[in-house]
C-alpha cells in the first residue's frame, strides 16, 4: 500500500514537471464514416460495433433489422450470440431473433468452469433480450472474485466491473478501480494505457468512470493519469475498423466527460506566419474536439516568446482573441515578429496547463544577382567576371579547365534588403544522371562564395568532361519562398585526368546486373583447296607408272612359268590380294580398329601359306627335274 | 512406416510453417498499434508475428542452433542495447544464415542501429541528423522541414521490389542513409531529390551534410550472396499508420497534392520482397543433349550443334510458376566464355539454345548466371568435355587428295602384280650350246 503510494507520489512528480497537453484530438467525423461503413457490414460483429458507435454518436441509425436477422453468426460462440443480442437491442429489433439464441447463454451460465469473458457476455446477452435478473448479487460477486483470483489480467477486472453495473455492485468496483488503475502500463513515460490494448483500455475506463459516476463519487484518475490515457488514446486515433471506431470513442467520451477532461491544444491551419498573415489559430478543445466547458475566452494567455535562434524574449502574457462564432478557435496575433524570421517557441497556456508550441516566422528571401567569375588557381591573371540577375541566365557555356577555378558569389537579403544567412546554400553542378553539390559559404558580411576548383570537383563528376548545368538552391525552414535558381551551363575541362567522352571506367570487381553482349566464336578456316581439273589431272599422272610398268613388262614378255599348281599358292595370292582390298575397304567405310580385326587372320593366312608356298619353290628349285 | 510418413509430413508442414515466423522488435508494445496497418497487411498473408520488446531480457533468435524465426523487423529506433541473446553480431549472423532484416530507424536512433547498418554496407547520418528539403516537404510539417514528399520518380526501376506501379508521392521522415558506391550489392530503394540534405535540423549547416541531394538514400536494400534480404529505412514514421492515411500536400513547387499517399503500397511492396514473397528464381531442370538425338550426354565433339534447355521458375502468390524474361543468357564456358548466347522462350515455358560447339577441345561448362536487380542470383553450371574429331570423323574422299589416293592404290595393285612376277618368272634358259 505504502508502495503504491510511492507509486502515484512519483507518476504526479513527473506529470507536474512535464506539464503536457495534448498535441491532438480524434476526429469523430472520421470514425463516423468508419462507423458508416461498418453497418453496411454482414459480420455480426463489425455490425455490432457499429451500431453501438454511432448510438453513442448519438447519430441515427438506419433500420439493420433485416440485415441482424441475415447475419451469419455461430450459434455456439458466446460472444457472436453476444454481439448479435445486443446489437439487436440497440437497434431495437429483438423480435426478429429467433428464440434458439437463448440457449447458449443460459448453457455458459449452468457450466462449472465459465470463465469471466463468457459470463460477461452470458448475463448481458440475456439482458439483451430482457431476462435481466439471472445473475443474483451475492454468489455471484463471490464467483467472479474466486475466478479474479486465477487470471487477474486487467481486461477481467473490465468484465467483473461491467457486472457490477449489471448487479448492482457498484462499491466494490470503486474499491478495486484505483489498484486497476495503478496495474495500467506506460509507454515512454507519456501514455497509460492496459495490457490488452484498446479493448481493455476502452472497457476499464468507461465502466470505472461510468460507476463512479453513479455513485457520485469523485473520478479515481488523478489529472496525470487523465492525460496519459487522452495521449494513448490520440496516438489510436488511426483505427480503420468498426470494432476499433467504436471502442475508441467510446473510452474518449468517458474521458472527456470526466471534468475537468485534458486539453487538447492544437494548431488550425498553418503554423507560421508571413508578413502577409501575421496571426496563427489554435483550436483548444477537449479530446473530441468538443468546446471546454470550464474554459473562459480570456485564460487563454501566450505566456511568453523566445526566438529559438539567440533565446531572445519578443512577447509576454498576451491574451488570445476567441474567434467569432468558433468557440474552440483561438487567435494569437504576431504581428510584432514577423519581421524578424526564425523559429519561435510560445508558451501557451489555457486555464492551468501550458504548453510550449513552436512558431515559425517565414520570411521572404531574394537574391539579385550573382558573380561567376573564372580564373587561375594560382590567381595570376585576374578572373574573368560575369554578372546575372536572378532569374536570368549566363549569356553563354562558360568555359573552365583543371588549370582555372569558377568562383560564385552572391548575398541573400530579406524583404527589407537587409543581408541575412541561411540554413540550405548549395550549388549543384550536375548532368542529368550525376550530380556533385558544394556548401556556398558566407563571411561576415554573409556574403556566400563557393569556389569550384575545376581539376579538384573532377572525382565528383567521374572525371568525365563536358557540359554541365549550375544551379544554385538557397532554403531555411523560416523561408516561404525557398530558391532554386538554374544559372546556366558550364563546360568543365579536367584535362589529362579526364575519362573519354561517354565512357565511364568502373572498377572491374564490379559485378554487372544487365544482360552483356552476346558472343560468338570464330571457327577456323579450312584450308584453300584446288580446283578438281588440278587434282584429276595429277590423279591421272600417279596412276601412268603403273601402266608404265605393265607396258614394259609387256614388252619384256613377262611370263608366269614357274606357277605351280598348288592350293598354297592360291592361298598365297587371294590372301594377299584380300589385305590390299582390305586397305580399300577401309577407305571407304571401315575404321582402322574393325580393320585391324580383319588383318589379323588375313594376315595369318598370307603368312602361312607365303611361308609354305616359297619352301616350296625353293625345293623345286634345288631339285632341277 | 506410417509413422516415419507422418513424421515427415509433419516436419514438412513445420519447415512450411518456419517460413512465415517473423520476430517484431519494438521500442514499446505501442507501435504495434501506431503500426498496425502494416503489421495487418503481414498477417493477412500468413507471417506469425511475435511482438516483443528491443530490450526484453529473454530475447533469442536461435535455439540449440535452429532459429526459431524466418524473418526479423527491427521497429526500435529509441533502444540502446538490445536484450538477450540479440545484437549487432547476432543479426549479423542470423543474415549470414539466410534470415531476412526489415528495419526502419529515425533521426534518434543509436548505435546498435548503426552499427548493423554499416555491417550491411549502408552508412546512417549522424545521432539526431534528419533529411531536410526546403523544396519539397508536406503542408503538416512541423516547422523543420524534416517531414518530406518524395516523388515515386525516386524510386529504384525494379517493379520486383517496389511493385509495378507507384503513382503516389511518399511521405518520408527520417534520417539519410549513405551507401558505398563499390558495394554492388546494395540498392538505393528510393532516394531524395536534388534539393535535400541530411543534417541537424536545429543547427546551421557549417560543415559539409554526410548526404546531400540524390546521394541521400531514404531507403536501401541488401540481397546478399546467400539471398538473405535486407531492407533499411531511414524512417519508421514511412510505415505507420498515419503516414499510410495522410493526405500530401506539397508546399512548394509544383505544389503535388494527395489524396492518399504511396507508402501503403510501398511498404507492402517491399515487405513481400524483402520477405521472399516476390523476386525468388530456381531452376527447375536443365537438358541438353545434340541436335537431332534425345539422350543426354557428357562428351561432345567439337562443331557438334547442341541444345540446351532450362526450365526457370519464379515464386508468384505462394506458387511456382514459369519464370518469364527475355534476357536469360548462356555461358559455354572453357576458363573464358567461348559463346554468351541469350535463351529463347519456348512456348512451354522452357528456355531453348540451340549453338555449335567451338573448333577448340577441351573441358567447358554450360553456365547460367542470371543476376538481375530484384531476383535472387540464379546460378547453374554443368560440366561436360569436347574433344577432338575421331580418326573417322574427319572428311574421307577430298577431291584434291585424289593424286595421293590414286599412287596409293596403284601401289598396291602393282605389288600385287610384282608378286607374281617375282616368284613365278621363268627365265628363258639359254639354249645350251649342246642345243
Amino acid at each position: 500500500m505504502f508502495l503504491k503510494a510511492l507509486c502515484v507520489l512519483v507518476v504526479c512528480l513527473i506529470g507536474a514537471s512535464r506539464g503536457n497537453i495534448l498535441q491532438g484530438t480524434i476526429d469523430t467525423n472520421r470514425l463516423q464514416s468508419i462507423l458508416q461503413d461498418g453497418i453496411k457490414s454482414k459480420d455480426i460483429t463489425s455490425l455490432y460495433f457499429a451500431i453501438k458507435g454511432l448510438k453513442d454518436l448519438k447519430v441515427a441509425v438506419p433500420d439493420v433489422c433485416q440485415d441482424i436477422k441475415t447475419a451469419k453468426y455461430d450459434g455456439n460462440s458466446i460472444e457472436q450470440v453476444f454481439y448479435l443480442t445486443n446489437a439487436a437491442e440497440l437497434a431495437g429489433c429483438q423480435n426478429y431473433l429467433s428464440p434458439d439464441v437463448l440457449k447458449t447463454p443460459v448453457q455458459v451460465l449452468d457450466k462449472k468452469d465459465a470463465t469471466i469473458p463468457e459470463i460477461y457476455h452470458a448475463v448481458y446477452s440475456l439482458k439483451a433480450l430482457g431476462k435481466g435478473t439471472v445473475y443474483d448479487k451475492e454468489d455471484g460477486l463471490k464467483n467472479l472474485i474466486q475466478l479474479l483470483k486465477k487470471d487477474d489480467s486487467p481486461i477481467n477486472y473490465g468484465y467483473v466491473f461491467a457486472l457490477c453495473e449489471h448487479m448492482g455492485c457498484g462499491p466494490w468496483t470503486t474499491t478495486h478501480a484505483e489498484g486497476v488503475l495503478q496495474a495500467a502500463d506506460e509507454t515512454d513515460s507519456r501514455a497509460l494505457s492496459f495490457d490488452g490494448g484498446l479493448p481493455a483500455t476502452s472497457l476499464l475506463l468507461s465502466t470505472i468512470l461510468r460507476s463512479y459516476k453513479r455513485q457520485q463519487k469523485p473520478s479515481p484518475l488523478t489529472e496525470t493519469q487523465r492525460y496519459k490515457f487522452a495521449e494513448y488514446l490520440v496516438s489510436r486515433r488511426s483505427v480503420s475498423s468498426a470494432r476499433g471506431a467504436a471502442l475508441l470513442l467510446a473510452a474518449a467520451a468517458a474521458l472527456a466527460d470526466d471534468q475537468p477532461s485534458p486539453i487538447s491544444i492544437v494548431f488550425k491551419g498553418k503554423k507560421y506566419i508571413t508578413s502577409e498573415s501575421d496571426s496563427v489559430e489554435f483550436s483548444i478543445t477537449d479530446l473530441l474536439g468538443q468546446p471546454l466547458r470550464n474554459l473562459k475566452p480570456d485564460e487563454v494567455v501566450a505566456q511568453s516568446g523566445t526566438r529559438l535562434a539567440d533565446d531572445v524574449v519578443v512577447l509576454s502574457k498576451q491574451v488570445l482573441k476567441q474567434k467569432a462564432g468558433e468557440p474552440t478557435t483561438f487567435v494569437l496575433n504576431l504581428s510584432k515578429i514577423k519581421a524578424q524570421y526564425g523559429l519561435y517557441k510560445i508558451a501557451l497556456s489555457a486555464g492551468s496547463k501550458t504548453t510550449n508550441v513552436n512558431v515559425a516566422v517565414l520570411g521572404e528571401i531574394q537574391v539579385s544577382s550573382v558573380e561567376v567569375g573564372v580564373g587561375d588557381v594560382d590567381g595570376t591573371t585576374s578572373p574573368r567576371v560575369t554578372t546575372v540577375a536572378y532569374p536570368g541566365k549566363l549569356p553563354e557555356k562558360l568555359q573552365a579547365d583543371h588549370m582555372q577555378k569558377v568562383t560564385l558569389k552572391f548575398s541573400v537579403r530579406d524583404k527589407y534588403n537587409k543581408p541575412v544567412s541561411v540554413a540550405q546554400a548549395f550549388v549543384r553542378v550536375g548532368t542529368a544522371e550525376s550530380e556533385a553539390i558544394f556548401v556556398a559559404e558566407h563571411d561576415s558580411s554573409k556574403a556566400y562564395k563557393v569556389d569550384l576548383n575545376v581539376g579538384a570537383i573532377a572525382k565528383h563528376l567521374n572525371h568525365l568532361s563536358g557540359t554541365y548545368s549550375v544551379e544554385i538552391y538557397l532554403g531555411d525552414s523560416a523561408v516561404s519562398n525557398p530558391i532554386a535558381w538554374q544559372l546556366g551551363e558550364v563546360v568543365f575541362n579536367f584535362g589529362k585526368d579526364a575519362n573519354a567522352v561517354g565512357e565511364v571506367v568502373r572498377s572491374s570487381s564490379r559485378v554487372s546486373r544487365v544482360a552483356l553482349p552476346d558472343m560468338s566464336h570464330e571457327f577456323r578456316a579450312p584450308e584453300p583447296r584446288p580446283p578438281r581439273l588440278v587434282s584429276d589431272v595429277f590423279a591421272a599422272l600417279c596412276a601412268a607408272p603403273l601402266l608404265l610398268l605393265l607396258l614394259l613388262w609387256a614388252r619384256l614378255r613377262v611370263n608366269c612359268g614357274l606357277l605351280p599348281a598348288s592350293l598354297s599358292a592360291l592361298l598365297f595370292h587371294a590372301s594377299l590380294g584380300a589385305s590390299l582390298a582390305l586397305y580399300g575397304v577401309v577407305w571407304l567405310q571401315l575404321t582402322m580398329f574393325s580393320a585391324a580385326r580383319y588383318m589379323v587372320p588375313l594376315g595369318a593366312l598370307t603368312f602361312l601359306s607365303g611361308h609354305r608356298l616359297l619352301r616350296r619353290l625353293v625345293r623345286d628349285k634345288a631339285t632341277p627335274r | 512406416m506410417n509413422i516415419y510418413l507422418l513424421f515427415g509430413i509433419v516436419l514438412c508442414c513445420s519447415a512450411a510453417q518456419a517460413e512465415q515466423e517473423t520476430l517484431v522488435l519494438v521500442d514499446n508494445l505501442n507501435v504495434r498499434e501506431t503500426h498496425s496497418q502494416f503489421f495487418k497487411s503481414l498477417q493477412d498473408r500468413g507471417y506469425t508475428l511475435t511482438y516483443k520488446l528491443a530490450d526484453d531480457a529473454n530475447l533469442v533468435l536461435a535455439k540449440y542452433g535452429q532459429y526459431l524465426y524466418k524473418n526479423l523487423i527491427i521497429f526500435a529506433p529509441s533502444v540502446i542495447e538490445f536484450g538477450g541473446q540479440i545484437d549487432a553480431e547476432a543479426i549479423t549472423k542470423f543474415i549470414d544464415d539466410g534470415g531476412n532484416l526489415l528495419m526502419a530507424g529515425n533521426s534518434v536512433a543509436g548505435d546498435v542501429y548503426r552499427e548493423i547498418a554499416s555491417e550491411c554496407g549502408f552508412e546512417m547520418d549522424e545521432e539526431s541528423a534528419a533529411v531536410i528539403d526546403h523544396f519539397n516537404y508536406d503542408a503538416n510539417d512541423d516547422g523543420e522541414h524534416t517531414r518530406i514528399v518524395v516523388s515515386p520518380k525516386n524510386l529504384i526501376n525494379s517493379p520486383t521490389i517496389v511493385g509495378p506501379q507507384n503513382l503516389q508521392p511518399l511521405l518520408f521522415e527520417g534520417t539519410g542513409l549513405i551507401l558505398d558506391k563499390d558495394n554492388n550489392l546494395v540498392l538505393p530503394i528510393l532516394t531524395a531529390d536534388s534539393t535535400a540534405y541530411s543534417y541537424n535540423p536545429k543547427s546551421q549547416v557549417k560543415e559539409y551534410p554526410h548526404a546531400v541531394g540524390r546521394k541521400t538514400v531514404l531507403i536501401a536494400a541488401l540481397q546478399a550472396r546467400n539471398n538473405a534480404r535486407i531492407v533499411f529505412s531511414g524512417s519508421l514514421f514511412f510505415f505507420s499508420d498515419e503516414a499510410f492515411n495522410s493526405a500530401i500536400s506539397k508546399v512548394h513547387g509544383d505544389k503535388v497534392k494527395s489524396s492518399k499517399s504511396g507508402n501503403k503500397d510501398l511498404a507492402v511492396h517491399l515487405s513481400q520482397w524483402a520477405f521472399g514473397e516476390r523476386g525468388r528464381l530456381r531452376v527447375r531442370s536443365v537438358r541438353h543433349h545434340r541436335q537431332g538425338e534425345k539422350e543426354s550426354t557428357t562428351t561432345y565433339t567439337i562443331t557438334d550443334t547442341v541444345v540446351y534447355r532450362i526450365e526457370i521458375e519464379e515464386l508468384k502468390n505462394g506458387k511456382w510458376q514459369p519464370f518469364d524474361a527475355n534476357d536469360v543468357q548462356l555461358e559455354f564456358v572453357r576458363i573464358d566464355p567461348f559463346i554468351r548466347t541469350t535463351l529463347k522462350r519456348q512456348p512451354n515455358g522452357a528456355y531453348e539454345a540451340v549453338f555449335k560447339v567451338p573448333d577448340v577441345w577441351g573441358v567447358y561448362q554450360f553456365k547460367i548466371d542470371y543476376d538481375r536487380v530484384g531476383y535472387t542470383r540464379l546460378y547453374h553450371s554443368t560440366q561436360v568435355s569436347v574433344r577432338p574429331l575421331q580418326h573417322t570423323q574427319y572428311e574421307r574422299f577430298i577431291p584434291s587428295a585424289y593424286p595421293y589416293y590414286v599412287s596409293a592404290f596403284s601401289m598396291m595393285v602393282g605389288v600385287f602384280l610384282f608378286s607374281f612376277v617375282f616368284l613365278y618368272y621363268k627365265e628363258d634358259t639359254p639354249k645350251t650350246k649342246s642345243e
